[in-house]
């Protein structure tokens, strides 16, 4: 009888050393669970933050592409205009009536005028990224789109890192969740191995395989 | 004999009763706060997305009037330049055409060109319009909105989720001297002696732990809760 008094002690001991590592742990993850639900509400204002940012860009793009290029479109009709009234008053010179090919070419003139102030006020043609590189030839448009689209693109792409962020540390703080209700159940069994000294390995023994488990589940999810 | 009763079982059921409801309202302050706290995050961040909107919905209104001034300042050049044309060529009524553009047509044009096709200063040296400038000096005629910081009001979430952070560390460690306080009630002996001295101990690591970062952190706010 007085060897099995010691030996009932030490269990309970055992028992009460193991409640103290369950509690670190449950205070381990619940700040665990806490830093992942901050981080998803941090990664999910930034994905919100990008989305407004992106649209506005867009809209600002949207506003600038539509001035461009209608200049752009002017000052080639303007060009075009000019061509063909030189070539029709050539035309006209051609067949004697000198008259209407004098006023058709001031008409060129004037749209040559047109034209020429158009390029000097157009990006297309005064940005040396875009600018034509002969005389006569046409502005590098795909250059332009492309340094168009770069910024929104870069937003879209940080906007979608965010959004991924945000569901990755969201599942994290809901798997967190699910270990701390298992935890709970490990506090359950430890406080009936404290108080039944008949069933006392059981419930340890028991709350020992539940901790394991959701210790590894812990380091799994912390390493996903 | 006074050792014998200061120790004794019904008096301490008692005393670890009242620490528990000490405890649990220690616990129940912290939890307040802590979630104060993360509210004020969640305000901060709320408040960076409301300026943002606003930063982005003025900013969206101004490029609007850049480009719509820039589109009115560019025919207004453009005819400017149509009506020297006509100025510099022989054909008479062209020339008339010129004067009357000028005297009708584009003082209105001019007009609504202001002030991006008209001041010096929006004129680059290549000829074409500083939009940007007109923009940033749009920008400035609203202060309030240049004023809006979206990102400060994100780096305030920041600070504040990162006091919720070891808040709820501290407040962990006060709801477990209370489990350690509840087994003392229950157990006798040894058992009630070890987990009161663990409760008492952690109770007190936990107040301190608390208190330690609410300091630091409403230092690092230069006082503000």
């Amino acid at each position: 009888m007085n060897e099995t008094t010691p030996n009932t002690d030490r269990f309970r001991t055992l028992v009460l050393i193991l409640t103290l590592i369950n509690t670190i742990f449950a205070a381990t993850l619940s700040g665990l669970q806490v830093d992942a639900n901050i981080r998803a509400d941090h990664a999910n204002r930034d994905s919100q933050y990008y989305a407004l940012l992106a649209s506005n860009e867009l809209v600002r793009l949207g506003q600038q592409s539509a001035y461009d290029l209608e200049l752009f479109a002017n000052t080639v009709k303007d060009t075009q205009q000019s061509l063909v009234m030189e070539f029709t008053a050539l035309e006209l010179e051609k067949n004697g009536n000198k008259e209407s090919a004098a006023r058709l070419r001031s008409q060129s003139e004037i749209s040559k005028a047109r034209s020429e102030k158009g390029v000097s006020l157009s990006l297309l043609y005064s940005d040396p990224r875009y600018a034509p590189t002969e005389p006569d030839g046409m502005p590098d448009f795909q250059a332009y789109l492309d340094d168009q689209s770069q910024s929104p693109n870069d937003l879209v792409a940080k906007q979608n890192a965010a959004s991924d962020a945000y569901h990755k540390w969201n599942g994290k703080a809901d798997a967190y969740v699910a270990i701390l209700t298992i935890l709970a159940i490990v506090f359950f069994l430890l406080g009936l191995a404290q108080s039944s000294a008949r069933l006392r390995l059981f419930f340890a023994g028991s709350a020992v395989v539940i901790m394991v488990l959701a210790v590894v589940w812990t380091g799994y999810i912390v390493i996903a | 004999m006074a050792e014998k009763q200061r120790f004794d079982p019904a008096r301490m059921d008692v005393m670890i009763a009242i620490l528990i409801a000490l405890v649990s309202l220690t616990t129940a302050l912290a939890a307040w706060r802590t979630n104060v706290v993360g509210s004020s995050a969640a305000d901060a961040n709320r408040q960076g997305l409301i300026d943002a909107l606003k930063k982005g919905a003025a900013q969206n209104e101004d490029w609007r009037k850049v480009y719509e001034e820039a589109g009115y300042a560019s025919s207004f050049a453009i005819e400017s330049a149509a009506a020297d044309a006509m100025d510099g060529s022989k054909d008479q009524s062209l020339k008339a055409a010129a004067r009357n553009l000028r005297q009708y047509l584009l003082p209105s044009m001019q007009l609504l060109s202001e002030p991006l096709g008209t001041q010096e200063k929006y004129l680059k040296s290549g000829g074409n319009f500083d939009i940007e400038k007109r923009f940033a000096d749009l920008e400035s005629e609203a202060p309030d909105l240049v004023a809006l910081d979206p990102k400060s009001a994100f780096a305030l979430a920041d600070q504040y989720s990162s006091e919720q952070r070891w808040l709820t560390v501290g407040t962990v460690l006060l709801a477990i001297s209370l489990f350690w306080l509840g087994l003392a009630e229950f157990l006798s002996g040894r058992g009630r002696a070890v987990n009161l001295t663990l409760g008492i101990g952690v109770y007190v690591l936990g107040l301190l732990f608390f208190l330690i970062v609410e300091i630091v952190s409403i230092l690092g706010r230069r006082g503000v809760l």
